[in-house]
């Protein structure tokens, strides 16, 4: 407005403000002024005058925008055909090569979107494959996993017996049944193999809500000991062994486990592809009766690993089930003392069982990632401010040759479009290439239920594009508000001085930036803190150069006979000692890491610190051979086992220091202990030994020598002298040359165990360490894009203060602390809301402590480090001003 | 020149031709000359007289000239003036109305004297 325009009413200011700018809006002004004073002059109402005069500039307004326009058409703008959209496919094109002009900063704000979209849309995939995507049974989320837990806290399988009691009075569930998992040996004219497989109660795949694809499920009676053997088989299965053929339905095949097998074991029915369950390897499930030994079940205090799957009840909650179930818990504490007391019932849903630790591993991913596309987005919309700032001229001039507002709206919104378009394009692709990797390469290491089912899921593009849609677009909108902000002369005689818009609204995203990368980096920092000191730490045995594999002798051709058994072992472990690259060969069970542990509960005859009666639960391995030498297990006192130690001579036992500090006041060498009805004597004390990895709970722990109790399924433990896998055809042969028949399988190192026990937090680890640098590099490249722009901005000031004396050394300072100041208060930021996240990160971490100062300290300095390099070639850029050309430019 | 195609006029912008056939004005002496010439029956609000008024100089009817020698007031205001083509428009429609009212008063619609 001019300035000598009289002051109007703002009624009428809003009309006149509503009128395209192509309306001499000053000439109206004046004209508006002197009929007012007209109407006043007449005494006409001021009030009808104004709301008149406005309703009357609106209704122009509007048809003066939404008229088409002849003649006054400009080169360079798009043909105006009265609609909002028209030219819209002109924009395009003219957004498109707007882009292509600049390549680097449209390969800049590409490549940024690309990462920020493809790492959130593959982590946010695998996160809906993980916790969200259901589970392929019927109304699965009324699935209830359910397992025996002790005083202490600790789960435990559940007895066969307490089954059978919760079956009968838990009304919370419609149906309940127990399983277990087994390996059996199928026996094929192409030689033998393992089988993963399910030992399945009567209602297991009806409470799965599993139907039959062929054939159908063991009746009933076909639960019952002694029945006539059936098994049910995967589609899997089916599929690899008889090619899919519906003939396999009441064949007979030859599971050599079997007790009572004389007769084969009839297939009678194919489950749907989708069934995994008790694992995703499951390929056959047995009637539990057919292999579990009859004494397990006859046990109340045997846990023989038996899980129990319930189906709540319609309507029924988990909360009131817990609850009826706890009732149920005491009642049979107070009528079986000796094995259930302070024993309670663990209830979980079968999702969070299956899932599991996962669970949250995948959670803390998918926070990282979406901070990545946050910063991603802060950075775009950083770039996308500093060129609107510089645009400022463009659209000013816009303006004053008549563009009105919707097409430069439309213009920029196009273009924040196409961007975009391309980020989200090539994100994409990025995630498409990150999705085909985490199912081929993480999911089978990281053991991540789910997580190999991942697909590109559209409700995660959609989300990631919107994303990107919505900071490409917002902040593409930026030029616009400085256009209205400045005045279109000053626009036009702008220049770098003057082009300050976005200058603060980039630093505060800047700052951000800092801020979330500080937090990932402290994240990252302590998972790889976590991962070192896991791997570091001691497991109390050495688990480099040893071989292990697994043999199983159970089966009706070494009938079950303890001598047979024993005296196939002690020739194996003699044969495999005679080669020559091998130190030690031993056999234990179970082996230690593999997952697999035996509890035993002993109690002590005589004086011990046990009270009366008290049974002490312990980790009991068999072993056979040089074992504790294999594994440099050390020897605290007494003696190991040898060969005299034999089925004829006194039951003798090696315990670890734990159980000799828990159970004994002084020596226990000499000493007895009781498992079940038999006694051992202690013969020797050995180190105490992590064996479900170094960050889990451990037992106290007993090993007895397999020459007195043997056992028919073992892992081999080969001591080698150079890597243990090049061992793995030897040892194989070994075994064939005692027994052609044997199956030897699960051929791993002893150290492949030990990682694989890490592998999760090695995910997690290397997952959030490149999410923290790609976040640090996004914001250092942010901060420079800010110092640069700074810098180009204020060269006329850098020339003058150059003039007027100052110094290089000033003149760098001043931009470094620029710099400076946006990273510590990023810094702070990053600290305040960094370290309350570290809680999130708390079940992973081991050894760690979060808010040690050092750890903090050192993250910061490396930030602060990296944005002073980033300031750098900015603040240099600033001193080599020529304070001449500088103000000459102008 | 294609005089037909703008025919007929709408009240307002003959009596704005109409205005501007005597002298050069600016937009407010427009309004109230329109006022007069219509007995102050039409007076357009602001916005849709500027409104025609931008139509017709799109459509050249009439343009924007200096302000005439000796003119009071603001410098600044812009003038009007009527074009050759807003002329002959003018002359057009007053025939066309003219011709109009021949035919009224022949079938007695409209007796002598009366306006």
């Amino acid at each position: 407005m001019n300035k000598s325009a009289p002051r109007l009413h703002w009624l009428l200011r809003l009309g006149l403000r509503s009128l395209p700018r192509r309306m001499e809006r000053d000439e109206i002004g004046q004209t508006l002024a002197l009929r007012e004073a007209d109407a006043r002059r007449e005494g006409r109402s001021l009030l009808v005058f104004r709301l008149r005069e406005c309703a009357d500039l609106l209704r122009t307004a509007l048809h003066w925008r939404l008229r088409p326009r002849r003649g006054r058409r400009k080169p360079n703008s798009p043909p105006r055909r009265g609609r909002p959209w028209t030219g819209l496919s002109n924009d395009l094109r003219y957004a498109w090569r707007t882009l292509l002009r600049r390549p680097l900063w449209t390969a800049s704000a590409a490549a940024t979107l690309t990462l920020g979209l493809g790492a959130t849309v593959s982590i946010f995939s695998a996160v809906e494959a993980v916790l969200l995507s259901p589970l392929p049974y019927p109304q699965a989320e009324r699935l209830v996993h359910l397992r025996e837990v002790s005083y202490d806290g600790n789960t435990r399988s559940v007895a066969w017996l307490n089954f059978q009691d919760w079956k009968r009075n838990a009304q919370s569930f419609s149906q309940m049944a127990a399983y277990s998992s087994w390996g059996v040996n199928l026996q094929t004219p192409q030689g033998a193999q393992r089988l993963s497989t399910g030992l399945v109660s009567r209602d297991f795949l009806d409470t799965l809500g599993v139907k039959p694809l062929r054939g159908r499920l063991p009746s009933p009676l076909e639960y019952q000991r002694g029945a006539a053997p059936v098994a049910v088989i995967s589609h899997g299965l089916w599929m690899r062994q008889w090619g899919g053929d519906n003939a396999v339905l009441g064949r007979e095949i030859d599971l050599a486990d079997l007790q009572n097998s004389g007769a084969g074991v009839e297939i009678v029915g194919i489950l749907p592809p989708q069934v995994a369950f008790p694992s995703a390897s499951t390929e056959l499930w047995i009637p539990l009766a057919q292999l579990m030994p009859q004494e397990d079940l006859e046990d109340r205090g045997s846990h023989p690993g038996i899980r129990v799957l319930g189906r709540l009840d319609e309507g029924v909650s988990l909360e009131a089930a817990r609850q009826e179930l706890d009732a149920i818990a005491l009642q049979l504490a107070e009528r079986y003392p000796e094995s259930n007391k302070g024993t309670g019932i663990f209830t979980v849903p079968l999702r969070d069982h299956l899932v599991g630790d996962a669970g949250q591993t995948v959670l803390i991913l998918a926070l990282a990632a979406g901070l990545v596309l946050l910063i991603a987005c802060a950075n775009v919309a950083g770039l996308l401010v500093a060129r609107g700032a510089a645009r400022q001229r463009e659209f000013s001039l816009r303006t004053a040759l008549g563009a009105g507002r919707w097409p430069l709206l439309r213009l920029l919104l196009t273009e924040g479009f196409a961007l975009a378009l391309l980020g989200g394009a090539a994100g994409l692709a990025l995630a498409w290439l990150g999705i085909g990797l985490i199912r081929t390469q993480v999911a089978p290491q990281a053991g991540i239920f789910g997580l190999e089912d991942v697909t590109l899921d559209p409700g995660v593009v959609l989300f990631a594009l919107a994303a990107s849609l919505v900071s490409g677009l917002l902040f593409s909108l930026t030029p616009l508000t400085f256009a209205r902000r400045a005045s279109l002369r000053s626009g036009l005689e702008t220049d770098s001085r003057s082009a300050s818009g976005g200058t603060l609204l980039r630093r505060v995203l800047v700052t951000g930036e800092v801020a979330l990368s500080l937090t990932l980096l402290l994240g990252a920092g302590w998972l790889v803190v976590t991962l070192q000191q896991l791997l570091s730490a001691d497991p109390g045995f050495q688990t480099r150069n040893v071989l292990t594999a697994e043999v199983d002798l159970s089966g009706p051709q070494h009938g079950f006979a303890q001598e047979a058994t024993r005296q196939f072992y002690e020739d194996l472990t003699a044969r495999l000692e005679a080669l020559p690259q091998v130190q030690e060969a031993a056999a234990v069970n179970p082996l230690p890491l593999s997952g697999y542990g035996r509890q035993w509960s002993l109690t002590v005859p005589g004086n011990s610190r046990l009270e009366t009666g008290e049974k002490l639960r312990t980790d009991l391995f068999i072993v056979q051979g040089d074992y504790f030498k294999a594994l440099s297990i050390p020897l605290r006192s007494g003696r190991l086992f040898s060969g005299q130690d034999d089925p004829q001579s006194p039951r003798v036992v090696v315990i670890d220091e734990t159980l000799a500090r828990r159970v004994f006041d002084g020596d226990p060498l000499g000493r007895l202990i009781q498992f079940g009805d038999n006694q051992f004597r202690v013969i020797g004390v050995v180190g105490h030994v992590k064996p479900y990895g170094v960050d889990a709970l451990s037992r106290p722990q007993a090993y007895v020598s397999a020459g007195q109790r043997s056992f028919p399924a073992m892992r081999l433990v080969v001591k080698t002298t150079g890597d243990p896998l090049e061992m793995a055809a030897t040892v194989r042969q070994a075994v064939l040359q005692q027994d052609k028949t044997q199956l030897v399988h699960r051929i791993r190192s002893l150290e492949d165990y030990r990682q694989s026990g890490a592998s999760q937090r090695k995910l997690a680890a290397g997952l959030l360490g490149i999410f923290a640098i790609t976040a640090l590099v996004l914001a250092v490249v942010g901060l420079y894009g800010v110092l640069s722009y700074e810098v180009a901005r204020r060269r006329r000031e850098m020339g003058v203060r150059l003039s007027l004396g100052a110094s290089r050394s000033n003149i760098l300072g001043l931009i470094l602390k620029d710099g400076l100041k946006v990273t510590l208060a990023g810094l702070t930021l990053g600290l305040a809301a960094g370290l309350p996240l570290s809680r999130l990160l708390s079940g992973l971490l081991f050894n760690v402590t979060p808010y040690h100062p050092g750890y903090i300290v050192s993250t910061a300095a490396l930030l602060l480090f990296t944005a002073l390099l980033a300031c750098l070639a900015p603040a240099l850029r600033a001193t080599r001003t020529d304070p001449v050309r500088s103000l000459r430019c102008e | 020149m294609d005089i037909g195609r703008h025919l007929p006029l709408t009240h307002l912008s003959f009596l704005i031709l109409m205005a501007l056939q005597e002298k050069p004005r600016h937009g407010y002496s427009i309004i109230k000359t329109v006022g007069k010439l219509s007995q102050d029956r039409l007076s357009p609000g602001t916005g849709t007289f500027y409104s025609a008024l931008h139509r017709m100089q799109d459509e050249a009817l009439l343009a924007e000239c200096p302000a005439p020698e000796g003119s009071k007031g603001d410098s600044r205001r812009r003038y009007y003036e009527l074009t050759d083509l807003g002329e002959a428009v003018l002359q057009a429609e007053a025939q066309r109305l003219d011709s109009l009212l021949v035919e009224a008063r022949r079938r007695k619609i409209l007796t002598e004297g009366r306006t």
